[in-house]
């Protein structure tokens, strides 16, 4: 008798003493890793560490029990997608993956006992922690701005959900011949051509339902990735005029348009006193360096930073962001933590959706070594973003990133942008393989 | 002998026309698009007969231009067997093709959606210098893909009798033969039959099996459908087989497609 | 069965267990080198220039891991269904070399694949398209339907 419980009770304990996978499931013997965060960095990271080896435990714990994707939210202002169609489920990666989905609040770490904390009050053990916080938007930079003016007056978006919702309807509704005002954020942020694209998206909408509108563009840059091609799309759709330096540098390759009435979009540059000082949401103005603007709708980009997260869990530095090995994206600040996406300092690498996934990737299989007493391969990775001058037209950024010297660089030459003598068949292909990048992508993600 | 095969394809057109309701409400059931796509015998006459003359320097300037190498190659081969090759096509067949899928008659997913954008714009004398620039592409073997397709092509046999099938049809499937449309060497016919010797396999299963589900619903009279219907799926890969390993078709004066100047670095 | 017995066997598929998971699982990842990942961090901080006291070199990037920077637009392990893209899962190796090949050497026009392959070398296609011959197409796809593809019965 005495011997048969034994038994039954020790067998567990005997199969995780050696190993055995099925019996020692609930002990982890193969591996624990937690994931914290379910967006693009997370998402990637559980579904993948799965791919590597099916007998890791792999928990991602996530806040919200659906995830609505930043990356083609700005065809929800111009009517061209729905709210709906931004939502993504985590259904795939439960049940085609087997990655535990927790919805919870993160509370803490502790970092000693390798357990993270919630606020559903569990404590989730770990052998390895990925940390994938995304961005906060800091609103507090401009004078005049908070969190309660992005939801309400003055929204932002950048982050998709209700802001979004107002924000297209406030375009939507706005009065004739009204005036829209985009504040473009300080490098480094997430999606370098998005506030791009969202201003070109919109004077697309605005010359077809609101001709007498005006669309400007405060920057507190000079330029910007994939700019040259952006603005030959503008030049070419909006009748906008390429500030000279551009002009001067693109005309030996392509043939620019000068319109002698320029278009309702305006670009104003931080040397022509773009950089914004102060709102008033209640007067709806905005000041910059050069000028006092009187506006209808604004949509503010604020500068950003790690989330909150990054800094509650001590994994982000002076800059707000989170240094990290290059090889591993293993925290310099906590052994066994690694921070990857947006959140993360990783040189040449914008911060973008594609990026995300490529890190993910590379940091699950460093992990599986890692856990398995293995070496960790050298580590390529990728960006390869579409995004939208118009509707059909397409544009791009690809490029491919190696570590070279102890710092992550692009690797794959000057070119890394549709070229400027790309043929009108070219710019509409890239528009319809925009649209199936953003199912694709969402695939290799979430699915 | 010509007006004998043509007769009997007419013969067998005609048959297969009477069998044509019961197909034509599952065509139906796939929107009325698939239904409206096909034209008419006469139709197609009448399309034929308007195509303007195509100048092959046009052609490939429009080659280049509309992009086509990068999914068709730049001498028409495709580079993979995600589509299908297009060098030595008829020129009435390229013409009343890239007709179809300028007036949306061809849907049967995102490739077809791109060979939509991919003509956008285009008129009917661009259609035909394509066409006619295509029909005398020669396709400059890429080594790597011939080396595949030559070592899969060896020593393959039909244990379905898909010879018989492309010389003789078949009577008791009301079924004539393919080579009395598509040629006794495959190399297509003057009414707009495509040509098939040397096409990509893959191409022409997916091809057979749209035409039997109704996702691809373009052909004149209604008729690839109801061949289509009647094939099973092992007789449709013989006939990919066989089509496959026929030399492809290389017209006089044919020659090597533009290469690429666009995207250097 | 004597429960003796039971503990015994347990103990055998035990550790016949233990020894299999201990098995590299990745025969491309086996290495050369056996770096310490403190030295790793190092060798990453520090410039590649140091000469004599150069750290071990890392294991090279794997032909898969190469495979799954494509999987944004080409599907995850190259499997994808009717799409703009093209499936790369059961591509014949020969075919996705010449192909990568002429992307970047210009000879093949491309929006975006010329990019990418000009930082990627000879060696590394041939690794990559290993990767993706292996894959099993997804259904419906060209690999899929290709009546010559090997194990599709004659």
């Amino acid at each position: 008798m005495k011997r048969r419980h034994f038994l039954q009770s020790s067998a567990a304990g005997v199969a995780s003493a050696f190993g055995l996978p099925g019996l020692a499931r609930a002990n982890g013997a193969a591996g624990r890793v937690v994931v914290i965060g379910g967006g693009v960095g997370g998402a990637t990271a559980a579904k993948y560490l799965k791919l590597f080896n099916p007998a890791l435990q792999v928990t991602l714990i996530e806040r919200n029990a659906r995830y609505v994707r930043p990356y083609g939210s700005s065809e929800v202002l111009n009517g061209h997608a729905t709210m709906a169609s931004l939502d993504v489920s985590y259904d795939a990666l439960r049940s085609r993956h087997g990655v535990h989905v927790l919805i919870d609040t993160v509370t803490g770490l502790d970092a000693t006992r390798r357990q993270v904390v919630t606020a559903g009050g569990q404590r989730v053990p770990y052998d390895k922690l990925i940390v994938s916080p995304g961005i906060e938007l800091m609103y507090s930079a401009y004078e005049g701005y908070s969190e309660q003016v992005a939801r309400s007056a003055m929204p932002s978006g950048w982050i998709p959900g209700e802001q979004t919702t107002v924000l297209a309807r406030q375009l939507q509704g706005m009065r004739q011949g009204g005036t829209f005002v985009l504040v473009a954020p300080p490098n480094p942020y997430r999606c370098p051509p998005g506030p791009y694209e969202r201003a070109a998206l919109m004077t697309e909408w605005f010359i077809k339902h609101n001709p007498t509108a005006k669309v400007i563009v405060l920057d507190p840059k000079d330029s910007f990735v994939t700019d040259e091609t952006m603005m030959l799309g503008w030049n070419r759709l909006y009748g906008f005029n390429l500030p000279d330096d551009y002009a001067k540098r693109m005309a030996p390759k392509v043939e620019l348009r000068q319109h002698g009435q320029p278009g309702m979009l305006r670009w104003v540059r931080a040397q022509d006193g773009g950089r914004v000082l102060k709102v008033d949401a209640k007067r709806m103005r905005v000041e910059s360096e050069g000028e006092v603007i009187q506006a209808d709708v604004v949509n503010i980009i604020p500068p950003m930073r790690a989330g909150p997260l990054a800094r509650s869990l001590g994994l982000a530095d002076k800059t707000g962001w989170c240094p990290v090995d290059r090889r591993d994206f293993a925290s310099t600040r906590l052994p066994d933590v690694y921070v990857i996406g947006d959140a993360s300092i990783a040189d040449a690498m914008p911060k973008s959706g594609y990026s995300a996934n490529s890190q993910g990737k590379t940091t699950a299989r460093a992990i599986v070594e890692q856990l398995a007493g293995r070496p960790v391969p050298e580590p390529v990775w990728e960006n390869t973003c579409y995004a939208l001058a118009g509707k059909d037209y397409g544009i791009f950024v690809a490029d491919v990133f190696r570590i070279v010297e102890g710092r992550i660089a692009r690797i794959n030459g000057a070119a890394r942008y549709l070229p400027l003598d790309a043929t009108p068949t070219q710019i509409r292909l890239g528009a319809r393989y925009q649209q199936a990048w953003l199912r694709t992508f969402t695939e290799d993600v979430f699915a | 002998m010509k007006r004998t095969v043509l007769r009997a394809a007419l013969m067998g057109a005609l048959v297969c026309a009477a069998l044509g309701p019961a197909r034509a409400s599952e065509a139906a059931a796939h929107g009325t698009a698939a239904a409206t796509s096909a034209l008419t015998a006469a139709e197609l006459r009448q399309r034929l007969a308007a195509m303007p003359a195509g100048d092959v320097e046009r052609g490939e300037q429009l080659y280049t231009q509309q992009f086509c190498a990068s999914c068709h190659g730049v001498d028409g081969r495709a580079p993979s067997l995600n589509w299908p090759s297009i060098a030595g096509q008829r020129v009435e067949y390229g013409y009343k093709l890239l007709q179809d899928y300028r007036q949306g008659r061809r849907h049967e997913g995102e490739r077809a959606a791109v060979m939509r954008d991919a003509v956008t714009g285009l008129s009917d004398r661009d259609l035909a210098d394509l066409a006619t620039f295509t029909a005398q592409l020669r396709d400059v073997a890429q080594p790597a893909l011939a080396i595949a397709t030559a070592a899969r092509h060896s020593g393959a046999t039909h244990p379905v009798p898909v010879e018989d099938l492309v010389r003789h049809g078949d009577p008791s499937r009301l079924l004539t033969a393919c080579a009395s449309c598509h040629g006794a060497r495959g190399e297509g016919g003057d009414r707009a039959q495509p040509a098939l010797a040397g096409q990509n396999p893959a191409y022409l299963v997916r091809t057979l099996l749209d035409y039997q589900s109704g996702k691809r619903a373009n052909d004149p009279a209604r008729s690839m459908r109801h061949f289509a219907a009647k094939l099973s799926r092992e007789e449709i890969d013989a006939l990919a087989r066989y089509y496959a390993s026929l030399p492809p078709v290389v017209r006089a004066g044919a020659r090597p497609g533009p290469v690429a100047t666009l995207g250097k670095p | 069965m004597s429960t003796r017995l039971v503990l015994v066997a347990l103990a055998a598929v035990g550790a016949a267990a233990w020894l299999a998971a201990a098995a590299p699982a990745h025969p491309q990842a086996a290495a050369t080198a056996v770096p310490n990942p403190a030295t790793n961090a190092a060798a990453a901080a520090a410039p590649a220039a140091a000469s004599a006291k150069a750290p071990p070199a890392l294991p090279p990037v794997t032909g898969e891991a190469l495979a799954h920077t494509c999987a944004g637009c080409h599907g995850t392990q190259g499997r994808l269904a009717d799409e703009a893209f093209v499936p790369l899962a059961g591509m014949p190796a020969a075919s996705f070399v010449q192909t990568m090949q002429d992307f970047r050497s210009g000879r093949r026009p491309a929006t975006l694949m010329g990019h990418i392959a000009r930082g990627l070398s000879d060696a590394e296609f041939q690794s990559m398209a290993a990767y993706f011959e292996r894959q099993v197409p997804a259904p419906g796809s060209a690999a899929a339907l290709d009546p010559l593809r090997a194990g599709t019965k004659p």
